[in-house]
């Protein structure tokens, strides 16, 4: 689940004058994920502990569907670490989907630390006839 | 996302499955740490976590063909540098357990997505905090249907034992987004006092 890549915050691009913050070093985590078909299509489940709403990302340009989430343990000030089993981080991982995943009709929740994708299926195109004609 | 608050019950099952084998507790510099074939020691200051490994029935899915035709990932280096974490996660511990001290309690943090509320339980008897869970598909999933299997699933116990100077009766606990955290407010008696001094003329 957790890969030792160290991330470079990108620094947000704000207008003006000031200078953009020192990039803060964060710890980037690919989440392990299911991937099953279901009736109308597929379904993707990843584990994001830590993650909420407010700090999770999903998107898709151009055929790719990128999560990203950022875990927010919300361990307070000044507590001192005394054993470490995990790290803090962010979840990022991205797919490439095929044109048979109907692209506008994706959908997600986040239940538990579990985020749940939905990529149902885009109907089947139907053959169509060509005529061919002759000189 | 709402917290849930776990129940906290005592008195559920007796010490005797403390001698299964403990992954357990050195001491450096903090007093707090922790190394597999220790003996775990129930003395003043010691936490120690114990492993339960007969109990992990966790599969940890094998990948599929990377480049079904339907999803392919991207990050090509994540993904190969997350294959070999694969590995190495065989002889992790679940779930994964952080240990924070403040002031005035101890704090425990797990993770474990995707456990549900009435999956979770927690209990505290003789000194020893045990937590059970576990992670199940949801209904009506078939093994065939799976394209990929990554996400750690069984049932999972562990305990870790807590030293005297926890107040037990006044454990808390809550789950939010995946996370269990335990609160462990720390007996008066661990709480650092001011003593005031008398100065004598």
């Amino acid at each position: 689940m957790k890969n030792k890549i160290m991330s470079h915050e990108i620094a947000r691009t704000t207008p003006g004058p000031q200078p953009a913050p020192p990039p803060v070093e964060r710890m980037v985590f690919t989440p392990p994920i299911d991937i099953y078909e279901t009736d109308e299509g597929l379904l993707l489940r990843a584990d994001l502990p830590g993650v909420s709403l407010d700090t999770l990302e999903l998107q898709v340009q151009d055929n790719k569907l990128t999560l990203f989430g950022r875990m927010q343990p919300n361990i307070p000030e000044g507590a001192r670490l005394l054993h470490q089993e995990f790290e803090t981080g962010d979840f990022l991982r991205s797919f490439i989907l095929s044109d048979e995943v109907a692209h506008e009709r994706i959908s997600a929740k986040l239940n538990h630390g579990v985020l749940e994708v939905l990529l149902p299926k885009a109907p089947k195109a139907e053959p169509r006839r060509i005529q061919v004609r002759t000189n | 996302m709402a917290a849930v608050q776990a129940a906290l019950t005592a008195n559920v099952r007796q010490a005797n499955r403390l001698s299964v084998a403990y992954g357990s507790l050195a001491k450096h510099g903090t007093g707090f740490a922790i190394s597999p074939q220790a003996t775990i020691s129930y003395g003043t200051n010691s936490f120690g976590l114990i492993s339960e490994p007969h109990m992990a029935v966790f599969r940890w899915g094998h990948s599929w063909d990377a480049f079904h035709d339907l999803e392919r990932e991207v990050d090509r280096l994540l993904q190969s540098v997350n294959m070999t974490f694969q590995g190495l996660r065989f002889s992790r511990q679940y779930p994964p357990v952080n240990l924070y001290e403040l002031p005035d309690e101890y704090l425990i943090m797990a993770e474990v997505p995707g456990v549900r509320p009435e999956d979770l339980e927690l209990t505290v008897a003789s000194g020893v905090l045990g937590m059970k869970g576990r992670c199940v598909e949801p209904e009506g999933t078939s093994e065939e249907r799976f394209r990929r299997q990554e996400r750690p699933r069984g049932v999972w116990q562990r305990s870790i034992s807590i030293p005297d100077r926890v107040n037990v009766d006044n454990l808390s606990a809550e789950f939010t987004n995946g996370m269990l955290k335990i609160h462990l407010p720390k007996a008066e008696a661990a709480v650092a006092r001011q003593i005031p001094v008398a100065f004598g003329s």
